[in-house]
């Protein structure tokens, strides 16, 4: 009977309040904080400082990986609060949420639009001082994106996303001119700067995610940024890899699938450990763009090696354990073809694929 | 404490570090052009295409059913390939080039021949197409063209950084490759420094922050918006004509609507045009309009001209044609140096006649009346003389020359008389209603801001506005 109890008592506890996991009240707290800042910015002047300036930058980039997150899985367990938040969320970047559904989902995850680039390919901008490319990256890909979304809508079939897309646009743009009118040069500095931060720092991530990886392969195709804190306020955002490969995760666990899954797969110069450390010595101190390095390589010959066949291996066994002699002559087995298992670090990459 | 000042040269900051990325990616673009106009320049030759198989370049697509009570279907571009079947070509009095077969290389056709290629069908295809169209995995196709036998082409080895191609090009290679780099150096790139500088004259016009200021803001957050589609359109509209975007849309020749079961899933209602719709179609920079065949038979059973069964569809070259439009405009005429002594909201009737010279340039004159209301009233009237570009059939950049007469409606009389005068327009067509040379006249719905230079009564007067008009070019 106690055990019984037990098990209702965890059941309750496994079903938390409004949300569909409990962590996520670190998303809607994120964006509480966030509208408090603009809201402080708007109606106080004191708050029309430096501090809350850049407070509400970074806290709007935070609400765009808020967007990023709900839109692979929604936060509430009820659609219409889905629905709403979507709206929310899509005023603090001034860009409709629901565009990421196309854009980031469909297309970016991979890396592949039918056949033509990612909308958002690293390898969209292309200076040669490496910095102008992280500056100007957003202003290229977001227009492919807002190209792609209207090729992508004028598809049959897509009138929900359709009309999700004009509410989000509606309310986003609504409120924000409605502020305007009533306080133009305060909504302009202290609420549409910081929503175009937010929104083009989110495109700018993908540069900075996928720049120099090999966005062909399976495990080596985005670079993983993996400090705690930094994950814990950007709700694990910097484990890419295990995203990108496994969409349907929660969020919540993508730090433990890294470790499990990714970093045996994966080149170790992919995952760094401070993203402000990157970004300096990537874009600041580095002149040009770094030298392509080949990440992939491993994991692709391990691809390319063939396994050998079970009787192939059987027959390697034996002589192994010398039951067999070396030049016994196997039928179907070329000089050197013996003992072609792939390396011991890209043997689960194989297994993956097949 | 972040002051307005210091708010506002954040601001602009902003919007001129991204003015100049956009126009040094767009230079980026010219000076590759020219790189590669050279390159082509070092071993160009002329002569006859040898065989129908010597050049012929592919596009391959894939077609999903378009949304819309109209049975269409919406073709997505894949991959783009040009080959080489190979042949010797006369190039000169008794002298011969051998082009060898390559799997790859650059095969320049007109524009129209692609569209063409990708426009022609019959009833029987488009169901066909429409059945695999309706599926998930959508229907796939290859669009192709060749070089037709004896063509006069012109052929070069061309050395890049990536290897040594052929290229074998019904167009002048070299003229397109100055016209597109000549474009992008001396007009997309003034047009845009242009724009960017009147909306900060405007935006720090005195008093900061006064009614002049805002309206300069307001220009520079339309324009921010503006310019970096207006960017990629760029970088589009000069792609190697090997690599094209021909995408394009089928119409049911039969005009049949699409099933009930589509409407009932939704795909049969049209989007409404919220203006945030609008906003966002005009942030579109590569999106084409529907291509449709050429008019080489009698209207189908909705209007359009179809093809006859079996037969292709000729080459539409583009005319001179005419352009002209009707819309209106609302703004300010204000003179800042006195303090907005004459500050004025205006409201105006406007429209254009020219010549639309292909799907890039056009010429016309602007007409425009109107009246104006503040501490007086005056009437407005005035004729402009225009040249504009248009990209991708989305975005437009003009520059002209202005003759506007105010006219003093009160009695004082102090401001009657004609000013010359420079304007400046951009804007977008979020709604397009036409595709333009390869189908019927372009038609779209334009907004836009302009922004009028004129010195008047001793002083420089602005006049920023915005519109809306209907457009036929």
């Amino acid at each position: 009977m106690q055990q019984m109890s037990g098990t209702v008592s965890d059941t309750r506890k496994a079903e938390p309040w409004l949300v569909k996991n409990r962590s996520e009240w670190r998303q809607v707290g994120v964006v509480a904080v966030y509208w408090g800042l603009l809201g402080g910015m708007y109606f106080v002047p004191w708050c029309r400082n430096i501090g809350f300036f850049v407070a509400a930058c970074w806290f709007s980039f935070l609400n765009a990986v808020v967007i990023h997150n709900h839109m692979h899985q929604g936060v509430f367990k009820s659609r219409g609060l889905n629905h709403a938040f979507r709206r929310v969320l899509s005023f603090g970047a001034l860009y409709p949420a629901t565009v990421n559904i196309p854009s980031h989902n469909l297309v970016h995850h991979h890396f592949d639009d039918d056949g033509q680039p990612d909308w958002a390919a690293p390898d969209a901008t292309t200076f040669r001082w490496h910095l102008l490319n992280l500056l100007h990256f957003p202003n290229v890909a977001g227009p492919n994106t807002f190209a792609g979304v209207q090729r992508w809508a004028a598809v049959g079939g897509r009138a929900d996303f359709k009309r999700q897309y004009l509410y989000d646009n509606a309310f986003a743009f609504g409120l924000t001119g409605i502020l305007m009118v009533f306080d133009f040069w305060t909504t302009l500095f202290f609420i549409l700067l910081p929503q175009l931060y937010g929104a083009r720092s989110i495109l700018r991530i993908n540069i900075i995610q996928h720049d120099g990886c090999d966005t062909t392969s399976e495990w080596n195709h985005s670079r993983n940024f993996v400090g705690r804190a930094f994950n814990w306020i950007m709700m694990n955002n910097g484990f890419h890899t295990i995203h990108h490969n496994r969409a349907g995760l929660h969020w919540s666990v993508l730090d433990r699938e890294h470790e499990r899954e990714v970093k045996p797969r994966m080149d170790p110069s992919l995952d760094e450990k401070s993203m402000v450390l990157y970004l300096l010595r990537t874009y600041f101190f580095g002149l040009y763009r770094p030298l392509k390095k080949n990440v992939a390589a491993a994991e692709k010959a391990a691809t390319a090696a063939p396994l050998p066949s079970r009787e192939q291996r059987k027959v390697e066994a034996a002589i192994a354990a010398e039951v067999l002699q070396p030049d016994a002559g196997f039928a179907g087995m070329g000089p050197g073809q013996m003992g072609q298992f792939p390396t011991e670090s890209a043997a689960p990459a194989h297994e993956q694929r097949a | 404490m972040l002051t307005r000042e210091w708010m506002g040269v954040l601001a602009l900051g902003i919007l001129w570090v991204n003015t100049l990325l956009v126009v040094g990616a767009a230079l980026q673009r010219a000076v590759a052009l020219s790189r590669l106009r050279r390159a082509i320049a070092a071993n160009l030759r002329r002569g006859a295409a040898p065989s129908a198989g010597f050049a012929s370049t592919t596009i391959e697509q894939l077609g999903r059913y378009g949304a819309g009570s109209k049975r269409t279907i919406v073709w997505h571009d894949r991959a783009y390939t040009s080959e080489l079947g190979g042949g010797e070509i006369l190039v000169g009095e008794g002298e011969s080039l051998e082009v060898p077969r390559a799997a790859q290389a650059m095969v320049w056709l007109p524009e129209a021949t692609l569209e063409e290629a990708a426009a022609a069908r019959t009833e029987q295809t488009f169901d066909e197409a429409y059945a695999g169209a309706r599926k998930a995995k959508g229907f796939a196709r290859k669009v192709s063209a060749a070089v037709p036998a004896g063509t006069d082409v012109f052929v070069a080895k061309v050395r890049t950084d990536a290897g040594d191609t052929w290229l074998v090009s019904e167009i002048d290679p070299l003229a397109w490759c100055r016209a597109r780099a000549g474009v992008i150096a001396a007009a997309f790139v003034p047009a845009v420094l242009a724009v960017a500088s009147g909306i900060t004259v405007l935006a720090l016009w005195p008093p900061a922050f006064g009614v002049v200021s805002i309206v300069g803001a307001s220009l520079g957050v339309l324009y921010f918006l503006l310019v970096l589609p207006a960017g990629t359109a760029v970088r589009d509209w000069a792609r190697l004509p090997h690599e094209r975007i021909v995408r394009g849309v089928w119409t049911d020749p039969a005009g049949r609507s699409t099933p009930a079961a589509n409407e009932a899933r939704g795909g049969g209602k049209p989007a409404a045009a919220g203006a945030a719709v609008l906003l966002a179609a005009a942030l579109s920079t590569s999106a084409r309009a529907d291509v449709v065949p050429a008019p080489y038979g009698p209207p189908g059973p909705y209007g359009a001209p179809v093809a006859p069964l079996g037969y292709a569809a000729p080459r539409p070259v583009q005319k001179t044609r005419f352009r002209g439009a009707i819309g209106g405009a609302v703004g300010a005429f204000v003179a800042p140096e006195t303090r907005y002594k004459y500050y004025q909201f205006i409201s105006l009737v406007e429209a254009q006649a020219g010549w639309q010279f292909n799907d890039l340039v056009s010429m016309y004159a602007m007409g425009r009346f109107g009246f104006g209301g503040g501490e007086e009233a005056d009437a407005y009237g005035g004729i402009s003389w225009m040249s504009e570009l248009t990209f991708e059939n989305r975005l437009f950049f003009g520059f002209g020359f202005d003759a506007l007469f105010v006219a003093n409606l009160d009695e004082t009389n102090n401001r009657t008389g004609f000013t010359p005068g420079a304007r400046f327009r951009m804007g977008g067509y979020p709604l397009m209603f036409g595709t333009g040379s390869s189908g019927p006249r372009r038609r779209g719905l334009a907004v836009g801001a302009e922004l009028g230079f004129h010195p008047f009564i001793n002083q420089l007067m602005l006049a920023p506005t915005v519109f809306v008009s209907y457009e036929v070019f």
